[in-house]
């Protein structure tokens, strides 16, 4: 079974992310915050992550620096945005993410763009 | 099955993503419902003291729940709380806040009405 860290720290949404990617059939480890998941990133082994880009402690282009950075530039992330974030967003491009997911998310399209990157 | 039963909310999304898993509505909006005032009541506290950085990051915050739950007029609300605390911070910001309240508390009412209508079993996927 894949897994995936995910990183978000409005916890309704986290929980309708991990309700959506456990219903794919992923298992999901959760951080609250951008501290968290980059412990998170040090200390657990996972496939893929999906991390939002405003987050306490340390934002998403922190994030996405380091999975890099420890993982290898190939590994592949998606990075959560709002409607109107659309420079955070190339920024994280630039910083090697692979793909974003705007919220409100589709479940439909969520399920797509997780697992284009997981295979 | 909820559509415009409501005045303030509309779940269909909040359903879409539950993919029928009664159980899992059921969580969110006890959660929403739970958790959101404190969190207005800590967006209030930061507009009355004039922290607009972070004023901004709370109703970038909240504006995602209330999308989730349909309450599209306080996530358009937040919205704007949001771009105007960021980009032109200004006392006005207080009196929006302040004029979201009686809207939290209609949407949680109704919130709780349709809570009252899931039947009480456990998530599968939780």
């Amino acid at each position: 079974m894949k897994t995936i860290l995910l990183i978000e720290d409005e916890e309704l949404i986290l929980r309708a992310l991990e309700f959506r990617l456990k219903r794919d059939g992923y298992n999901v480890i959760k951080a609250a915050d951008g501290r968290e998941g980059l412990h998170q990133i040090e200390t657990n082994n996972f496939d893929l992550l999906i991390t939002d880009m405003m987050l306490p402690f340390n934002n998403g282009l922190e994030v996405v620096g380091k999975v890099k950075k420890i993982k290898g530039k190939a590994f592949p992330v998606i990075v959560l945005s709002n409607v109107g974030l659309e420079n955070t967003v190339l920024e994280a491009f630039k910083m090697g993410a692979d793909d974003y997911i705007t919220k409100p998310f589709s479940p439909a399209e969520l399920s797509i763009r997780v697992k284009r990157l997981l295979n | 099955m909820t559509g415009k039963k409501y005045q303030y909310i509309d779940l269909t999304y909040m359903y879409e993503i539950a993919d029928d898993d009664l159980a899992f509505v059921r969580e969110m909006l006890a959660s929403f419902i739970e958790k959101i005032p404190p969190q207005f009541e800590q967006l209030l506290n930061s507009a009355v003291v004039s922290d607009y950085k972070q004023t901004s990051f709370l109703a970038h915050k909240l504006k995602a729940s209330y999308q989730l739950m349909g309450v599209k007029l306080l996530a358009d609300m937040a919205y704007r709380i949001e771009v105007d605390s960021a980009e032109n911070p200004e006392p006005a910001i207080l009196e929006l806040v302040q004029s979201m309240k009686p809207l939290v508390d209609l949407a949680i009412g109704e919130l709780q009405t349709e809570l009252a209508l899931i039947p009480l079993k456990p998530s599968s996927d939780l």
